[in-house]
């Protein structure tokens, strides 16, 4: 039986790699590094570009992943990988991987980690028990975690000191108790963060630094960060922000046990006549196809493509893809409604010291009247001045002429954005599917997006507004403005959720220690594993849990 | 004449005062490296109706009637179009060819630290 064949396959010296894990982003580098490190042989595909350091990738102002107006810094390439999105009324777009929509996250070494804003956020104990805590809302998704807090707490640490986070010791404890420190000392903060300090004083908001994978002293051999004001969307200048891409994945590839294959896209992951995992596929760069063996699997493309993946692997044994047996492959596609305030104050402000994200709360996270959930709320990194011009004017300035001009001129300085992810409330019709039309490069179905999340999200994405509002207020900002959040799908930088882990079969896509159920040997170690995305920033939570399930497999 | 019209256009959009205009930052540069088919109707269109209720081409008309007649064209796909490069043109890198000297950064106080 199946699992004979897995035994002889585990032992057999015939394959190259004892593991092929796939992605070599923030879960796929973490995944890479437990194995090869336990001297397991193991290949890691990853389908960008090796080189993601500031001078092979640049710090152009509208080819970035913070503003991907024509194009993109990371990837992926925009010809040959459309995604198809779907309109809450129906209507279809075709799109590219740089448009609204696509829900791009960044594909390269390091994954989204080679940009990041690098905020390193636990998530708190009632983000693993919504369920339970909240009720399931008629409709939702809503679950526990099968794992607790407690469970991720030890991880959580690990990856805090062997990735280098930055953070302030004794705030920090006082919501997640710890016996150890953090490896670095908090960020130093800017002058726009000291008004939003200022501000949470007078109203009684308790804020602390925003913990960020970001030294703050050397560490691992690499320098300080010189707080430039070009943090989130691009490389580091100086490699002080710390992604797998020079954490990770370096250590995967210092014990010789690794090899890192760039450029290679996994097509499929195969299967024998009775359904056990037998390796992949992958087109190399040059088009090359490779039939690649090997007794384990781990899916870490990333919540959309790891969906996609797993549908597209499907067989007779396997008739609607792998994981799939209760169609929850794809569902309850999360990321994070961004809800926020701007204000003007009345001087100037602005000092360009970065990253810019100093200052933060989690009183909102939990414990709200009458919504469920809530969220994290903290200053805006620094903003670029198109980014500004584009996206943050007051909605009732005029978009052109002498009136916008003198905006721009007077209000880029005295500018503060206080916003922050709210932890959403899962629809299984948020969902990832193969588009029955439209092909990628390679002649494959391509992910397509349709649905939106609950309803409960936008009432707890207002009610996070509200309170962004009044701590701007609190500021002493002259002039206040935001937008009223709307139902729609989430997912891009921060997607998850699409192939949950549970302990039961018939409603999550792997176990709780990350295998997909009803295999032996194949693994899920990405975002897509989430049950719910916190109110925080996830990708600590993606690490922490990546190293859990790494430690897991046999 | 349509080159004219444009230049006159993005003008308004972002006009002249203690700072440079589009133009003068080099906005034409920065829409060179753009295909400005879905615009240059516009452009054409508005020349005319210039020339239909001035007897003047667009870029000779005051710049009180230049702006009374793009507001009746604000919500036109070509002219929001338009504006989201000039802005772009403008406020971006000037790796991006617009932007000269960096003078749309120094107008607003954006003195990155790197
Ligand atoms: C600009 C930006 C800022 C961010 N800021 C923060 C922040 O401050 N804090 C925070 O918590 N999070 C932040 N994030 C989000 C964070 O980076 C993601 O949550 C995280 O990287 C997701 O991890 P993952 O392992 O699920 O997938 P990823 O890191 O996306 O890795 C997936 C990898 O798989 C590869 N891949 C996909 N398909 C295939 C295939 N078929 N074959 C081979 N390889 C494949 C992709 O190229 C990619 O490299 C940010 C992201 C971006 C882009």
């Amino acid at each position: 039986m199946a699992d004979d064949w897995i035994q002889s396959t585990l032992m057999s010296s015939t394959f190259t790699y004892d593991a092929i894990v796939i992605g070599a982003g923030a879960g796929g580098g973490v995944t890479a590094a437990v194995l090869s490190e336990r001297g397991m042989r193991v290949l890691l595909l990853e389908r960008g570009k090796r080189d993601v350091s500031l001078a092979a990738t640049g710090r152009d102002h509208l080819r970035n992943h913070r503003l991907a107006r024509h194009g993109h810094n990371i990837g992926p390439e925009l010809e040959g990988n459309p995604r198809v999105f779907v309109e809450p009324n129906g209507a279809t777009r075709t799109l590219r991987p740089h448009e609204d929509g696509w829900n791009n996250n960044a594909m390269a070494v390091g994954g989204g980690t080679s940009v990041f804003g690098a905020q390193a956020w636990r998530f708190l104990p009632d983000d693993f028990r919504m369920a339970s805590r909240y009720g399931v809302p008629s409709g939702s998704s809503l679950a526990d975690w099968p794992i607790t807090y407690a469970d991720l707490a030890p991880y959580y640490e690990r990856i805090e000191w062997e990735m280098g986070v930055a953070a302030n010791d004794a705030l920090m404890a006082t919501h997640w108790p710890r016996a150890r420190g953090y490896p670095m000392p908090a960020m130093p903060v800017n002058s726009q963060g000291r008004a939003v300090r200022a501000g949470a004083q007078k109203m009684g908001l308790p804020v602390f630094p925003v913990p960020l994978l970001i030294n703050t002293a050397p560490y691992n051999h690499r320098p300080a960060c010189t707080q430039c004001s070009f943090c989130v969307g691009f490389a580091c200048g100086v490699d002080a922000k710390n992604g797998t891409q020079n954490t990770m994945i370096p250590r995967a590839l210092a014990t010789g046990n690794c090899t890192l294959l760039t450029g290679a896209r996994v097509t499929r992951i195969t299967t024998n006549v009775t359904g056990v995992v037998t390796g992949v596929t992958y087109v190399d760069d040059a088009g090359t196809m490779h039939d690649e063996r090997s007794g384990r699997v781990i899916v870490c493309a990333g919540a959309i493509e790891t969906a996609r993946l797993l549908l597209l692997s499907g067989s007779a044994a396997h008739p609607h893809g792998l994981g799939n047996h209760s169609d929850q492959v794809g569902r309850n596609l999360q990321g994070h409604y961004y809800p926020g305030a701007s204000g003007l104050t009345a001087e100037p402000i602005w000092d360009g010291v970065g990253p810019g994200a100093s200052t933060a709360t989690v009183r909102w996270n939990h414990g709200n009247a009458d919504v469920i959930g809530g969220g994290m709320l903290a200053d805006e990194f620094i903003l670029l001045p198109i980014i500004f011009a584009k996206s943050h004017l007051p909605p009732d300035l005029s978009r052109w002429g002498a009136a916008n001009k003198a905006f721009m001129r007077e209000g880029y300085r005295r500018y503060l954005d206080l916003k922050g992810p709210v932890q959403e409330i899962p629809s299984p019709d948020g969902r990832v599917t193969l588009d029955p039309t439209v092909r990628d490069a390679l002649g494959l179905p391509v992910a397509r997006l349709s649905g939106t999340t609950h309803p409960e999200t936008v009432r707890t994405a207002e009610f996070m507004r509200q309170r962004a509002l009044e701590w701007m207020v609190a500021c002493g900002a002259v002039r206040t403005w935001s937008r009223a959040p709307v139902l729609r799908l989430s997912g891009g930088q921060h997607q998850a959720g699409t192939c949950r882990m549970g302990a039961d079969p018939a409603t999550s896509v792997a176990d709780p220690t990350g295998r997909v159920h009803g295999h032996a040997n194949l693994y899920l170690a990405d975002g897509s594993l989430h049950p719910t995305n916190g109110g925080f920033n996830p990708v600590l939570t993606i690490l922490a849990n990546a190293l859990r399930v790494a430690e897991g497999i046999t | 004449m349509t080159n004219r019209t444009l230049t006159a256009v993005i003008d308004r959009i972002i006009p002249a005062d203690d700072d440079p205009s589009a133009s003068q930052a080099g906005v034409l540069h920065y829409l060179d490296q753009h295909p400005l088919t879905g615009i240059s109707p516009g452009l054409a269109s508005l020349d005319a109706e210039s020339q239909a209720h001035y007897s003047r081409s667009f870029d000779t008309l005051s710049s009180g009637d230049q702006d009374a007649l793009l507001t009746m064209h604000e919500q036109d796909a070509w002219f929001t179009e338009l504006v989201t490069l000039t802005m772009e043109g403008y406020y971006a890198d000037p790796g991006n060819g617009g932007n000269r000297d960096e003078a749309s950064w120094r107008m607003i106080g954006f003195n990155p630290h790197s």
